[in-house]
């Protein structure tokens, strides 16, 4: 079974990487240099696509939209018959995490879509502050997503957040 | 000589007969020049955000799936086309675009646009 699934965060927090580090192909990148300090070189103006082969019966494929608000024509196509949605925060980033009850609600996440909240970027600082705060607005927004974190540049860690996404559509079946 | 971008609308209307927009975004959506018809009611920064995403992807597919350099993307629609050309303004990687009128000459837009293209690599437009 093929099964869609996208990454969806604020400009930064490491949707286009954790694509490229999943993906059994070479995956189609749309970046393009950034013309505004945004902290990197470069930004997603199009889509990441990547796909893999989890074993016999599951192939997930892994679209990444851009961060940026103005580039929301793509999240529309990405948008229809997701099974699973990653929501990318940027650790210690206030922008980062306003920008998820914004997400929630476009990607309409609901309790029953196999979503978790994934921080990124906690390697050098500690997430404790991101974590709660994030748990705070989701309590609020009245959603129930598991929030953990990752680093989008290891396998072993982004691997472990598509096994958590079929965990969690096997317990809500 | 330096020209200004509304010049080269006014240029290009004169040539191709009737276009409604013409507009010129860095690679990443930020709009730097967008002159339109009147009467043609359209949000520059919509088309800038839109044809940078749209040329990302159709170079991506030129790239990844045919293995060739990108030159333009065209859409058709029941009403003219919309024409994107990738060029450099500034020594930055730019889209430009231009919406034609009702009944568009592919040829000429395209020859046209594509030279456009080639100027921009190298010029200052005034602003006015
Ligand atoms: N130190 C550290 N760096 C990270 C981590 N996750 C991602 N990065 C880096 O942060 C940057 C993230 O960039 P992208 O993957 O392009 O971010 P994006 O979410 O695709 O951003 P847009 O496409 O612009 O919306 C890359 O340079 C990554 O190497 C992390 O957990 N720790
Ligand atoms: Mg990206």
């Amino acid at each position: 079974m093929h099964k869609k699934v996208a990454f969806i965060g604020s400009v930064g927090s490491g949707k286009t990487t954790i694509v490229e580090n999943l993906s059994n192909i070479d995956p189609l990148n749309t970046d393009v240099e950034a013309s505004e300090d945004i902290g990197k070189e470069m930004t997603t103006v199009g889509i990441d696509y990547g796909h893999i082969i989890l074993n016999d019966e599951i192939s997930l494929g892994l679209y990444g939209v851009p961060g940026q608000r103005k580039f929301s024509m793509v999240w529309n196509f990405v948008k229809t018959g997701l099974w699973a949605v990653v929501i990318l925060v940027k650790n210690n980033d206030a922008e980062s995490i306003d920008e998820l009850e914004h997400l929630i609600n476009y990607f309409e996440i609901k309790n029953g879509i196999p979503c978790v909240v994934a921080v990124t970027h906690s390697d050098a600082t500690s997430a404790d502050s991101t974590i709660q705060q994030i748990e705070q607005k989701l309590k609020v927004i009245g959603v129930n997503l598991p929030v953990y974190t990752i680093d989008p540049r290891k396998t072993e860690s982004s691997m472990l957040i598509m096994h958590t996404l079929i965990a969690l559509d096997e317990t809500q079946q | 000589m330096t020209t200004s971008f509304k010049n080269i609308f006014k240029n290009m209307d004169f040539k191709l007969q009737n276009i409604k927009a013409l507009n010129l975004t860095t690679a990443d959506g930020f709009t730097l020049f967008s002159e339109f018809s009147e009467g043609f009611n359209f949000e520059p920064n919509k088309l800038s955000a839109v044809t940078s995403s749209i040329t990302a992807l159709s170079q991506a597919a030129a790239k990844q799936i045919i293995k060739s350099g990108f030159k333009s993307t065209c859409i058709e629609t029941e009403s003219g086309v919309i024409f994107m050309v990738h060029t450099r303004y500034q020594n930055k990687n730019c889209i430009l675009s231009l919406i034609s009128g009702d009944d568009p000459n592919l040829g000429q837009i395209r020859y046209f646009l594509f030279n456009l293209a080639e100027y921009l690599k190298t010029a200052t437009l005034s602003a006015e």
